[in-house]
């Protein structure tokens, strides 16, 4: 979804919550590990599933029932979980499906994001804007802009994505034929779908 | 939008609203001019509705407002993004549209004075549309255009209240290329209707 900032940050994440949602990521990482790689960027996104599971078998329902209950008037589209490791960056890219311009992209960092970089370009596509995303929050990113991050520290980054979707807008365009699909050819900087 | 159609005639229009834009254009200094929107052919001329003068812009509110009156199925949910006067040139056969916003909108078309003959590759339909009726056209299929002198016509294109909101002028001004599984094969295609 677009907004006027490139990032908001929405609300606390309680520590046990993200520690027990840590411990059961490296549990996944131990077995299934991630199912998308872009360069060194993870991923696990829901949206690579005919059936997405559950978010929870990845991350617990403790953090899934926990960021649900902030948003009351949304039903949780799809999610990724991602891993960027240490002195790896994401490319720059912008969200470019259908879908993504409804969605709330709410992502709450689990570990990992001392010196992770984040930036994204302002109104003269020039401009880089810089900001910090520490664990302990969750924060609302606009993906409707071109945007990228930097991991310049020791640990890897692990994250966990929610996508939010309004329910009378969920339900509206549940069956449009282009909700899954990219509708920007080009843009900004070096394109990638997600 | 596609549909399983070149053109559709929506309805008819009471001659006194098109008289009435007509009249207002050739009172108006702004005239339409070329364009690199392709509402009527890629070569069409364009007076936008935020160019119009006060009078003519009046007259083509009274229009859109007219069709919006009769309740059409297809225009459920919909409102303006674009309203223009084109004058469209003959052409050889148009290109595509490329806009994502002439994917998902509907292309309205009045003829106001003359008129234009519509035919695609597409299809086996050759149309023409004349003044006293509202026509739906199919913008996703490639078409030519033979017009008679003096032709114009009020183009009204518009999306749905919330996609107008929620996409980003970049995302329905850029290019969207025809997927490969778009529209193949007319017989197999599934025809994209409003739902919400």
């Amino acid at each position: 979804m677009y907004m006027k900032i490139p990032m908001q940050q929405l609300f606390t994440v309680p520590k046990e919550i993200l520690n027990d949602a840590r411990q059961k990521i490296l549990n996944m990482e131990a077995t299934e590990g991630y199912s998308f790689k872009l360069q060194a960027w993870k991923r696990v996104d829901s949206y690579a599933f005919n059936s997405p599971p559950d978010l929870s078998k990845y991350v617990g329902s403790d953090l899934v029932d926990y960021v649900i209950s902030k948003f009351p008037d949304d039903v949780l589209f799809g999610w990724s979980l991602s891993l960027l490791p240490s002195k790896e960056k994401v490319i720059e890219h912008t969200d470019r499906m259908f879908f993504h311009r409804f969605a709330k992209r709410i992502i709450v960092p689990i570990d990992g994001t001392k010196d992770v970089l984040n930036w994204s370009y302002d109104n003269d596509k020039k401009t880089r804007r810089y900001y910090l995303m520490p664990e302990g929050f969750a924060y609302q990113l606009n993906t409707a802009i071109t945007h990228g991050l930097s991991n310049n520290g020791p640990f890897d980054r692990r994250a966990v994505y929610f996508d939010m979707i309004d329910q009378r807008l969920n339900t509206k365009f549940s069956s449009h034929p282009d909700l899954k699909k990219v509708i920007l050819q080009q843009n900004t900087g070096v394109i990638h779908v997600l | 939008m596609y549909f399983k159609n070149l053109v559709e005639v929506l309805h008819d229009i009471p001659a006194y609203l098109t008289e009435e834009v007509a009249e207002s254009l050739a009172k108006s200094k702004e005239q339409p001019s070329s364009d690199f929107r392709r509402f009527l052919g890629v070569k069409n001329q364009v007076l936008g509705w935020r160019k119009m003068e006060v009078d003519l812009r009046i007259s083509t509110m009274s229009i859109q407002q007219f069709i919006m009156s009769q309740q059409n199925l297809c225009l459920k949910n919909l409102v303006q993004y674009e309203t223009v006067i084109a004058i469209p040139t003959t052409e050889e056969v148009s290109e595509l549209s490329k806009r994502y916003v002439d994917k998902i909108g509907e292309l309205i078309v009045v003829v106001l004075q003359g008129s234009l003959t519509i035919q695609s590759p597409e299809f086996d339909e050759t149309t023409t549309l004349t003044s006293g009726f509202v026509y739906r056209i199919n913008n996703r299929v490639p078409s030519s255009i033979t017009v008679a002198d003096g032709t114009i016509a009020l183009c009204l294109l518009m999306i749905d209240f919330d996609l107008k909101h929620y996409l980003k002028e970049w995302d329905l001004q850029g290019n969207f290329l025809r997927q490969k599984e778009e529209h193949k094969v007319i017989s197999d295609v599934i025809e994209e209707k409003v739902t919400y």
